[in-house]
């Protein structure tokens, strides 16, 4: 998949603030279609990725229970201009994406 | 939840198996399977620090709303004074799987967190901080008017 991931990256004064926004059904399993009545099967994001200049800084295992089109900030040392900063994402299907922005 | 021998068989053979048909991704099979399936808050909590115990904290801030009108979406970041943190973790006590997520953090993060979560009904929202080698928790109480699941 590609284009699924948006990156915001805000300059602070102790530190860099990562927001990411993701697109992404994240079924749980356990809802029902409601027209046919069927169980609608999990699909949900189960690794997230946030690496600075190709070092994994954060990591996040998911469970089912993180909402529809996630969204996820954190805050790392500040960054330096020209630094990259690459989230990479891993659902339950194997589909992955991954997106880079550079630090201004 | 008890784990018979034979459920513990069960899990290593499918584990095997999925290794051995190959495709599955190495970052994938990372993903801590057990943890996310306990269907009872106290597992997924003892998933989280094994054995150690758990400590109330006044150190961590969790943040969420008191209120949440929409349980699909219930934002919840957290943010902590105590050192050296390595995982920050989400447990809903009363959802279907509470385990909703864990984040670990190298040396280069803060420990802070943010991140949108579904709750099935009203109840408390868990996090669990890993400071070295010892855990600490605490809990905010979140009424939920409609649930998450869309049922």
């Amino acid at each position: 998949m590609t284009g699924t991931i948006k990156i915001r990256i805000k300059q602070q004064d102790d530190f860099t603030l990562i927001r990411t926004l993701i697109s992404h059904p994240m079924e749980t399993g356990l809802r029902k279609d409601k027209e046919t009545g069927k169980v609608i099967p999990p699909h949900f994001i189960q690794e997230l990725l946030i690496s600075l200049n190709d070092k994994i800084v954060a990591s996040g295992m998911l469970g089912s229970a993180i909402s529809k089109d996630p969204y996820f900030s954190i805050r790392i040392d500040k960054a330096k201009p020209g630094d990259t900063v690459t989230i990479r994402w891993v659902d339950n299907h194997g589909e992955s994406d991954t997106a880079s922005v550079l630090v201004k | 939840m008890t784990l018979s021998r034979r459920t513990t068989l069960k899990s290593f053979i499918s584990f095997f198996s999925l290794s051995l048909v190959g495709g599955i991704h190495p970052a994938q099979s990372a993903w801590p399977k057990t943890a996310f399936a306990h269907n009872n808050y106290k597992d997924a909590l003892q998933a989280v620090t094994g054995d150690n115990p758990l400590i109330e904290s006044q150190e961590i801030y969790l943040k969420a709303p008191e209120l949440a009108e929409n349980g699909a979406v219930v934002p919840v970041s957290v943010s902590t004074t105590l050192s050296d943190v390595k995982s920050i973790a989400l447990v809903i006590e009363k959802n279907p799987l509470p385990l909703a997520a864990k984040f670990s953090f190298s040396e280069e993060t803060e420990a802070f967190v943010s991140a949108r979560l579904k709750m099935a009904e009203s109840c408390d929202v868990i996090v669990v901080v890993q400071s070295g080698i010892q855990y600490f928790t605490t809990r905010k109480f979140v009424k939920v008017t409609i649930g998450g699941c869309g049922g």
